[in-house]
């Protein structure tokens, strides 16, 4: 990888959803739109928004906040999509805001702990980042730091089965 | 560095998958009894090939075995050991050995026990053909039989085509008397190696061929610095430098040329014996000149044999493509043997956004349509440009197209692996395996194709006891087929078994809650329940199905394809399954439509009238159901809003909506309601499984001229009776 930072370091994307922080990693993400509507799809759950338009690659949008069993995130000015690599596949993630990019050490990921949304295993672990000038007022910050919740990419990967459990 | 060797090797392994491909293929043709020489021949090539690219990477286990293997091809092909049924048998089986190694060498297999089916190659090679001769172990150096045979020495001499007797040429014992009249030890080899000056681009590292040739005990006796410019004109991926290595005589020849197998084009590669007099000869001439010996040598038989001799093989082996074998390929008989044409590799990757851009073409050509004036349409530049488009989009596609006997070709093995795992016995007849599919096809009905033959043996075939009672033969039949009708592939997979059993189907899917206990359902439509998701259980499937996927997966893979799974079947007669498949996976006449505001694509092959309903032409019939009339007949009508769950403009009259009719395989003739037309066009398939899954009714998306996106409808799903067993195509 020739992401230019050490080996045991990572560069995290954070973002904010609902009141929390959320973190993915940075390698999967491949980027950040503006929201757009999607064309609605049939038969398939209601976190799945629809299909957009990626260069010419047809990406089906999800509601991070209802995939995660949340209420739907409503669509403001600051909503984003954030393409990320699914296991292969892309996939574009409703978030309400983009936060920042922030280098954190592997040591400092705690594993996590059942958090209530559903899933528990879509959390890979927290950690604590310190906020950005003049980002005191970010939700879920504490003192000077932000608890980040780090999703699991993988297991948020769309796949049949999960939506006929749906 | 390791690197690269990694990436010469994946293509290693991708010519072995090609290299057992066509063994496999050759060998069932034998078996079917086409014994031609042609294919024999495809076949040792196929298997020399592989066993040469595992000697250059160190596999040595498979190298081993394809290199017994190829022995017996050898005897073969020179017709002195005929390919009877009991010796094609034993081949197949050592081919299913030799895949197995191959896949031990790439990793994703362990290594197979094959020392049973060593033992099985040696009792013929040294039996000579019989293929129920008990294994002996293989001595070091045989002796000559009083017969007159001697099975090791002919097993890797191709010079035996020459001289039908088996006699070792005088040449070569003269010259071993000479060289070493008492140890029997041949003189050192020189070999001259100067790759040509494109090796490295090529990926032809020679160090790595020096290695190899150390690895036999050769030593570097010169280098050829000659061809070495000046530093300033010296350009660092170019070869210069030219090689004299000197390898003891005990080696084999072909182990000296094997290690040249992978070379790059114009490359100069000389192996001769050290001091010979008659090393500098052709070897032809020295092999014809020769008088017959007056008695065998005394020089152990094997080494000498074809060490002196170089062999036609290892002629071959040192050019650098198959195309060398052309000539032995066009003197076989064209059903035997595959015509090798002048070919590149390419990366299929290349080739998917070749296709991409050409689809980017043929939608930017519509736009630019849209946007003259009807007027400057019909000038000459505009029409011309499509018809280069077109042109364009046909040599793509026919870029694409292989033949389907590249999804049949693993069928074989999976049928004698089947036969052995269910103890049921059955033939597999394979017709229209020429026919020609797009790429993707190819690969992606793979899976299908494999879960219904396990399927049609595991449910369909009875066993034998069954059989005979039926008054069937004990052999099950599995037919194979593929034709072309039009713009649609038909793969078809029947068996002679014993049918669907609807009662057993029927209970399960009632038991499965998949169908309430009181439905009326007709045959077909039980039928089509194997395919419905969450039929397939454990309690209804074997082990050997049920490690497969569920047919609700086949059809669904099918569909993605834009094609259906069609299902026939007679009690006691058995069951036909047909995958139909679109021809092409790129583009698509399709005509917009709107629902609720949003664009749809209706494929136009499908459409074949639009009526803008009368007041009192649209009927409902039942609560849900509505027919429309049309010139005295009465055809079923869906309303597309209701079927995709869209919000439907309640009490939204036909009269201000339009029924396009449209013709289906499973449903005959049906109206499909929609709000408006919008346009005609082609539009280019985008399949929603690469980022997502298939949707069932959706024949996958189309980006559009504005950038939107539009669901492309597959008819046929939307149609289809048994659409209305599931719970609605709406979450």
């Amino acid at each position: 990888m020739t992401t230019g930072h050490e080996l045991g370091e990572r560069k995290i994307v954070t973002f904010s959803l609902g009141e929390q922080i959320f973190g993915i990693e940075m390698s999967a993400l491949i980027e950040i739109r503006e929201w757009d509507e999607p064309t609605p799809l049939p038969g398939v759950p209601g976190y799945i928004k629809g299909v957009t338009n990626l260069r010419g690659t047809v990406v089906p949008v999800v509601g991070l906040a209802e995939r995660l069993g949340w209420p739907a995130s409503r669509v403001h000015a600051r909503s984003c999509i954030l393409v990320v690599n699914l296991a292969g596949k892309q996939a574009g993630f409703l978030v309400d805001e983009v936060a920042d990019i922030v280098l954190i050490k592997d040591s400092d990921i705690r594993p996590a702990p059942d958090v209530e949304i559903g899933e528990p295993n879509v959390i890979k672990g927290l950690v604590k980042t310190a906020t950005r000038e003049g980002g005191a007022g970010t939700p879920g910050s504490t003192g000077g730091d932000i608890m980040v919740l780090l999703l699991d990419l993988e297991a948020l990967g769309i796949t049949r089965t999960l939506d006929l459990a749906a | 560095m390791s690197d690269e060797l990694d990436d010469i090797q994946a293509i290693f392994f991708e010519e072995c998958t090609e290299g057992l491909a066509t063994a496999e293929a050759g060998l069932s043709a034998m078996d079917a009894g086409d014994v031609s020489p042609g294919t024999i021949a495809g076949v040792f090539r196929a298997v020399h090939s592989i066993k040469g690219g595992a000697g250059a990477f160190g596999h040595t286990a498979l190298t081993a075995f394809a290199h017994r293997f190829e022995n017996l091809m050898d005897e073969v092909r020179a017709d002195r050991i005929k390919p009877t049924p009991g010796v094609t048998r034993v081949m197949l089986a050592a081919f299913d050995v030799l895949s197995d190694h191959v896949a031990a060498a790439q990793g994703t297999a362990p290594v197979p026990a094959d020392a049973q089916m060593l033992d099985a190659l040696e009792a013929i090679l040294k039996a000579g053909g019989a293929p129920d001769a008990a294994p002996a172990p293989a001595p070091p150096e045989p002796e000559p039989d009083p017969f007159g045979f001697e099975p090791v020495a002919v097993a890797i001499d191709p010079l035996e085509e020459l001289d039908p007797f088996g006699f070792e040429p005088v040449g070569v014992a003269l010259e071993e008397l000479d060289a070493s009249p008492d140890a029997g030890e041949p003189r050192p080899w020189t070999v001259t190696f100067v790759p040509s000056d494109a090796a490295l681009a090529h990926g032809g590292e020679p160090v790595l061929i020096v290695r190899e040739l150390e690895l036999l005990g050769g030593e570097v006796t010169a280098v050829d610095l000659s061809g070495l410019p000046p530093l300033r004109d010296l350009e660092p991926e170019h070869c210069y430098f030219g090689w004299t290595l000197s390898v003891p005589g005990s080696v084999e020849e072909s182990a000296i040329s094997d290690c040249f197998d992978f070379l790059a084009p114009s490359s100069i590669v000389e192996i001769a014996r050290e001091a010979a007099p008659v090393a500098d000869l052709p070897p032809v001439e020295w092999a014809t000149a020769a008088p017959p010996p007056p008695e065998p040598p005394v020089a152990p038989p094997p080494p000498p044999a074809v060490a002196t001799t170089p062999e036609p093989q290892a002629l071959v082996a040192a050019a650098p493509v198959p195309v060398a074998d052309a000539p032995a390929l066009r003197a076989a008989p064209a059903a035997s043997a595959e015509p090798a044409a002048q070919t590149i590799r390419v990366d299929l990757v290349k080739l998917d956004m070749l296709l991409n851009l050409v689809g980017e073409l043929v939608i930017r050509g519509s736009i630019l349509a849209d946007r003259l004036s009807p007027k400057d349409q019909e000038r000459v530049e505009l029409p011309q440009l499509s018809r280069l488009t077109r042109e364009i989009q046909d040599t793509v596609m026919s870029l694409r197209a292989q033949p389907i006997k590249q999804a049949f070709s693993r069928v074989p093995r999976m049928l004698r692996d089947l036969s052995v795992e269910t103890g049921k016995q059955v033939v597999l007849e394979t017709s229209g395996e020429t026919t020609e599919v797009d790429k993707g096809v190819i690969e992606k009905i793979g899976d299908p194709l494999t879960h219904m033959i396990r399927n049609a043996v595991d449910h369909g075939i009875e066993s034998v006891d069954r059989r005979l009672a039926a008054g069937k033969p004990a052999e099950g039949t599995i037919r194979l087929s593929a034709e072309q009708k039009g713009a649609r592939i038909f793969v078809r997979v029947s068996d002679d078994g014993g049918g669907i059993d609807r009662a057993r189907v029927r209970g399960k899917a009632v038991e499965k809650g998949i169908i309430p206990a009181d439905a009326v359902l007709t045959d077909e439509e039980i039928d089509q329940l194997i395919c419905a998701p969450g039929f397939s259980t454990a309690e209804t499937i074997s082990n050997i199905s049920g490690r497969g996927v569920g047919m609700d997966v086949v059809r669904s893979n099918v569909e993605a394809l834009g094609g259906r799974v069609e299902i026939s079947s007679v009690p006691g007669k058995g069951t036909t399954f047909t995958m139909v498949l679109p021809l092409t996976l790129a583009i698509l006449e399709g005509m917009i439509v709107r629902l609720s505001g949003q664009r749809f694509v209706l494929p136009l092959a499908n459409v074949i009238e639009t009526v803008q309903p009368e007041p009192g032409q649209v009927k409902p019939t039942t609560t849900t159901g509505e027919v429309i009339e049309l010139r005295g007949s009465y055809l079923p009508v869906r309303r597309l809003n209701d079927t995709f769950g869209l919000p439907a403009n309640d009490g939204q009259r036909p009269e201000d909506s339009l029924v396009i009719i449209v013709e289906s395989e499973s449903a005959g003739h049906v109206g499909l309601m929609v709000d408006t037309i919008d346009d005609r066009r082609e539009v280019v398939i985008k399949s929603l499984d690469q980022n997502l899954y298939p949707i069932r009714g959706l024949g996958g998306a189309t980006i559009l001229g504005d950038g939107s996106i539009a669901l492309i409808l597959d008819i046929e799903a939307l149609v289809a009776p048994a659409s209305r067993l599931q719970k609605g195509l709406a979450a």
